[in-house]
């Protein structure tokens, strides 16, 4: 890097004695010529000094750094690019932004500023000048699978799923052991119901990188939508054993227990993602589902409570709740509760209503 | 013959060795030589036992009166295969047939070859058991040792046998979802009650018991003779129930087989003794109910037997089941329908061959829908005994396939009685059961419809990059809307001033068609009326009671528009200066002022008013709502108005009697402030149609 900036200043250098004809002139610019070689090596000196503390986590030492380096060179590109990294680490994403813009004013060809510039920008929800920044770094280097990565991630979050996975693709091409790219493809091929594909590109993520319990929830997801209830387990199981805390995977194998009729499985799994995260509405509204099926009607009344009182526009609950007071017979209270649920959309719940409480 | 007696002998022999291999002892003093006293005394119950059940042709066994006695003898010697077969055939043939089983497989037991029958016998108790597999391997047996040329009948018993078994257990994997609830006291006691109807808002309930008390009194197989009981139901609970007539219990057999759906007319199944049984009716009226009355020549039959009827809600076909001639076999459901000008039931005809079977076809109850049948079968997919199914008549006139309603509502036994309420959520039947107030009870079925599935959330981290959980997507379940698409109208006809109970007629008429359906009564006593509207048509409804002007209502029902209660008190008012009513029944295009086809019914109606009161004179009016501009609403509430006195002038009214006027939107029933308040779309539509109207006030007498 030394070398390239030594070059990068040489070559400026040289520009300049070209337009030199007089020798005194000369004379006089061979001093200064040697003034300029030693701001250049003081100038390398602090910057070099600042990736060291990047390499070290220490942002703001980075960042002084990069500051003596820039205040003697201030069209010092990396430094800037770098002390723009820097910032971005510390989450001080204007400045971070900033800097990658000048680094794009020095040198508009700077594929990895567009690409920073869109982790900004992404950062900040602007997703579609995000794509942009992205596809401008593609357009500048086809090279890097990151960034078809980020762009795919993207046409993930607006839901072009189809434009993601050709994103994905052209990452894995370029790194065939990209684990995050197969495990997001995956998920686009999901959304897309295409679920052999999904569970296939999911096997490929935890076969590239068998420590990622994310990847192995969402093989068990897929496998549960495709009614595979065993392996979903068996997959779930895999999960929770790289990451004790999942309360995702605990309430999503309770799902596919519950699918398997395995209710008290189920009810043990949605408990231990309450225990995890105790305002767990969905794992309680879905206990009181399991609760259902096994008739405890009064303790899944109670659960759905609980699911209210964290959410009081959890229509499912309402639902759930209702069918409970049904059957324990009281039908003012299950009615009541079809009636709120249908307020929030829950279209069957009014079918019930109307269908029961008008007796 | 030498021969033939050692064979006998030999016979003998085998037989007695291998009664005493297995442990028969025979009713014998030979196996009691130690203890003659008990013996005598025990053969004494034992023959006292049998002579009650092996009666001569033409009588009844008594099976119930049979059990203790011989039951006493069983108690000294538990090991006659004969006593404990014997014992099998009364249980199974009592109210509680669930012992059987044990004294059938005791006898076999004992005794293999005790019966020749022995086999049917475990399989039937077995199937009562709801055991159809162990009951399909007894049949077999039992089937595969009779001989088809000489035992055509039996085989063919067996053979249905086979078959019920087989719905048995199809039924079984699908019960349906049910609340059974006994009535309770006030309608069950220790002794039968059965064939309950309803009046198709379940505020009334007409049943049979053989209870203590009867009026004929006389005991009959250890029960009483039929008597029919009433009871109402007040706020939500069933009163105490009594015999419903003096008029109508007698001596004999009196008992419940079909009510009107607004409880005003009972049908009664009577047997005098003259003829084999049959079809009786008795309406309400100001002193209660009438003296039975027979339903007629083309019902009831010298040689038929007739046990049970229903009336659509109409009250125009009667369906009743008869074993008359040319039926598709045994007992079958038949229809006839009211001829207006014979005032008299019409001509019978088999009601279809897709109900009616070659077994018994009995309990026929129409649903106030006017389309939904239900009946007790022995035929179609029984699960044994008689089933409840039900079917639906459709436009053309022909029925679906008949339903078996399952189980646990259907059970292995005899399921009859069945009735369903209005909304189509409850039913009513007879059953006996353990936890019952003894012998068959009357319960309350209320039927949940398809499981109702509860709906979860799931949720993965979808994106590696992106720490959130993403929810899943859940589609909604779809739903089976089970239910009766009908509306229900009732309340109480008053006089507007005193608020007294008035005896009225309701006249119900299809506006489409510009015909009257039918002419109601309001009950004499409480002024109370009911009448169910089956979905599907523009119904205009009249209440007329003399010396009142009339009351009219619309209801248009949409058909699958569902179960609707309306509860309405009509206020009659009286033929006075001043008085006005809104003509629920004129009906003109939107925004325009031709009368429609469909107001003719009511037209007539003031045009009659008006002809039997020459000398009153009236103002028609016409009423907006408020939308559109109110110069507009004016003018055309003007022309409406104009259009019916133009009609009653043509029919002969003079003009001089009537006068137009329009108020467009200034004598709105319901404010726009209200109608703002108001919800649903649909109330909202239903105040602005409340404020669009025709009216008319006396202006002098």
């Amino acid at each position: 890097m030394r070398a390239i900036i030594s070059i990068f200043f040489l070559a400026i250098f040289c520009g300049t004695s070209l337009a030199q004809e007089d020798d005194l002139q000369a004379k006089k610019d061979s001093l200064i010529q040697n003034d300029s070689l030693f701001q250049i090596a003081e100038a390398e000196r602090h910057y070099n000094l600042g990736v060291s503390f990047m390499q070290q986590n220490d942002n703001s030492g980075a960042i002084a750094e990069f500051n003596q380096a820039l205040s003697i060179m201030p069209n010092f590109a990396v430094a800037k690019f770098n002390r723009g990294m820097a910032y971005f680490s510390m989450n001080q994403n204007d400045k971070a932004k900033g800097d990658f813009i000048q680094v794009l004013e020095m040198d508009s060809t700077y594929h990895q500023a567009h690409f920073q510039i869109g982790l900004v920008q992404m950062k900040n929800n602007q997703m579609e000048q995000a794509f942009a920044s992205y596809s401008e770094a593609i357009a500048l280097n086809k090279k890097q699978a990151k960034y078809f990565y980020y762009r795919g991630m993207l046409r993930f979050q607006q839901n072009e799923f189809k434009e993601a996975i050709i994103d994905y693709d052209r990452a894995i091409m370029l790194k065939r052991d990209y684990a995050y790219a197969y495990n997001d493809r995956g998920s686009a091929k999901r959304k897309l119901n295409n679920l052999e594909g999904a569970v296939a590109d999911y096997v490929l993520a935890v076969k590239s990188n068998p420590g990622l319990a994310f990847a192995y929830n969402n093989l068990g997801s897929a496998k549960r939508q495709q009614k595979d209830y065993d392996g979903a387990i068996s997959e779930y199981n895999q999960a929770i054993r790289l990451k004790k805390e999942y309360y995702v995977a605990f309430n999503n194998r309770g799902m596919a227990k519950y699918a398997n009729k395995d209710y008290e499985g189920a009810v043990s799994d949605f408990t231990e993602a309450i225990k995890i995260k105790e305002d767990y509405a969905f794992a309680l509204n879905n206990r009181a589902s399991a609760k259902i099926r096994l008739e405890k009607y009064k303790s899944a009344i109670i659960d759905c409570d609980a699911a209210i009182k964290l959410d009081p526009s959890y229509g499912y609950a309402f639902y759930n709740r209702g069918i409970a007071n049904e059957m324990t017979r009281d039908l003012d209270a299950a009615c009541s509760d079809w009636e709120k649920a249908a307020s929030m959309g829950i279209e069957i719940a009014g079918e019930y209503k109307r269908i029961t409480c008008n007796q | 013959m030498k021969k033939i007696i050692l064979t006998f002998l030999m016979a003998c022999f085998v037989n007695i060795s291998l009664s005493q291999k297995n442990g028969d002892v025979p009713f014998e003093k030979e196996f009691f030589k130690e203890n003659k006293a008990e013996f005598k005394e025990a053969k004494k119950w034992l023959q006292e036992g049998l002579a009650l059940v092996d009666v001569p042709d033409g009588f009844y066994p008594n099976y119930k009166a049979a059990i203790p006695l011989l039951k006493r003898a069983y108690a000294f010697n538990p090991k006659s295969a004969d006593l404990c077969f014997k014992l099998g055939i009364c249980e199974i043939n009592s109210s509680y047939k669930f012992d059987a089983l044990h004294f059938f497989q005791e006898a076999y037991h004992l005794k293999p070859n005790v019966d020749r029958m022995i086999h049917y016998y475990i399989g039937f108790s077995k199937q009562l058991h709801y055991a159809f597999d162990e009951a399909l391997y007894e049949y077999k047996l039992y089937r595969n040792a009779l001989n088809p040329a000489t035992d055509a009948s039996k085989v063919s018993e067996v053979t249905k046998r086979i078959m019920e078994c087989e719905s048995g257990i199809q039924l079984l994997e699908e019960p349906v979802r049910v609340w059974i609830d006994n009535l309770g006291s006030e309608i069950n006691g220790k002794y039968p009650e059965y064939a309950g109807v309803i009046s198709a808002d379940e505020s009334l309930i007409i049943y049979t018991s053989r209870r203590e008390g009867s009026t004929g009194e006389e005991v009959v197989n250890g029960s009483y003779m039929e008597d029919i009981y009433i009871s109402n139901k007040v706020g939500g609970k069933w009163m105490q129930s009594v015999g419903i007539s003096d008029r109508i219990n007698t001596k004999n057999h009196d008992a419940t087989v079909g009510l009107s759906n607004d409880g005003q007319m009972l049908f009664t199944y009577y047997d005098s003794g003259k003829n084999r049984g049959d079809l009786f009716y008795s309406t309400k009226e100001i002193d209660g109910w009438s003296k039975l009355e027979d339903l007629g020549k083309n019902i009831n039959n010298k040689d038929t037997w007739e046990t049970g009827a229903s009336i659509s809600f109409d009250k125009k076909t009667l369906y009743f089941v008869s074993d008359r001639e040319g039926g598709k076999g045994k007992r079958d459901i038949w229809k006839s329908n009211w001829d207006e000008e014979k005032s008299r039931w019409g001509e019978a005809t088999n009601l279809s061959a897709t109900i009616n079977t070659a077994y018994d076809e009995v309990g026929i109850f129409v649903h106030p829908d006017g389309k939904t049948f239900y009946f007790s079968s022995g035929g179609h997919n029984s699960m044994g005994g008689f089933d409840i199914f039900k079917t639906t008549l459709n436009d053309d006139g022909t029925f679906e396939t008949p339903e078996n309603i399952g189980f646990p509502v259907n059970t292995p036994d005899d399921d009859v009685h069945f009735v369903m309420a209005g909304n189509g959520r409850h039913g009513y039947y007879s059953s006996f059961k353990a936890d019952g107030y003894g012998e068959k009870d009357i319960y309350l079925i209320t039927f949940l419809g398809e499981e109702k599935i509860p709906l979860m959330n799931a949720e993965d981290n979808l994106l590696a990059m992106v720490a959130k959980p993403v929810t899943e997507k859940v589609v909604m379940p779809k739903v089976e809307v089970q239910q009766s698409n009908l509306a229900i109208l009732k309340g109480v006809i008053r006089d507007e001033k005193t608020q007294k109970p008035l005896m009225s007629s309701l006249e119900l008429v299809d506006n489409s068609l510009g015909v009257i359906i039918q002419t109601f009564k309001s009950d004499p006593v409480s002024g109370r009326y009911l009448v169910s509207l089956p979905s599907g048509k523009n119904y205009g409804i009249a209440v007329k009671s003399n010396g009142y002007l009339f009351h009219s209502e619309n209801f248009d029902l949409p058909k699958a528009s569902g179960y609707r209660e309306y509860e309405k008190n009509v206020d009659l008012k009286k033929i006075e200066v001043g008085k006005a009513i809104v003509l629920r029944n004129i009906f003109f295009d939107l925004d325009k002022y031709t009368l429609r086809t469909e107001s003719k019914t009511e037209l007539e109606r003031l045009n009659k008013l008006l002809i039997e009161n020459p000398t009153l004179k009236i103002e028609l009016s016409g009423h907006t709502d408020t939308r559109g501009s109110s110069s507009h609403n004016k003018t055309l509430s003007e022309n409406r108005a104009k259009a019916v006195v133009e009609y009653l002038k043509k029919k002969g009214i003079s003009g001089s009697r009537l006068i137009s006027a329009g108020y467009g939107e200034e004598k709105t029933i319901v404010s726009d402030a209200d109608i703002a308040k108001m919800i649903s779309k649909e109330d909202k539509e239903e105040g602005h149609q409340q404020n669009r109207r025709t009216e008319f006030k006396i202006l002098s007498k």
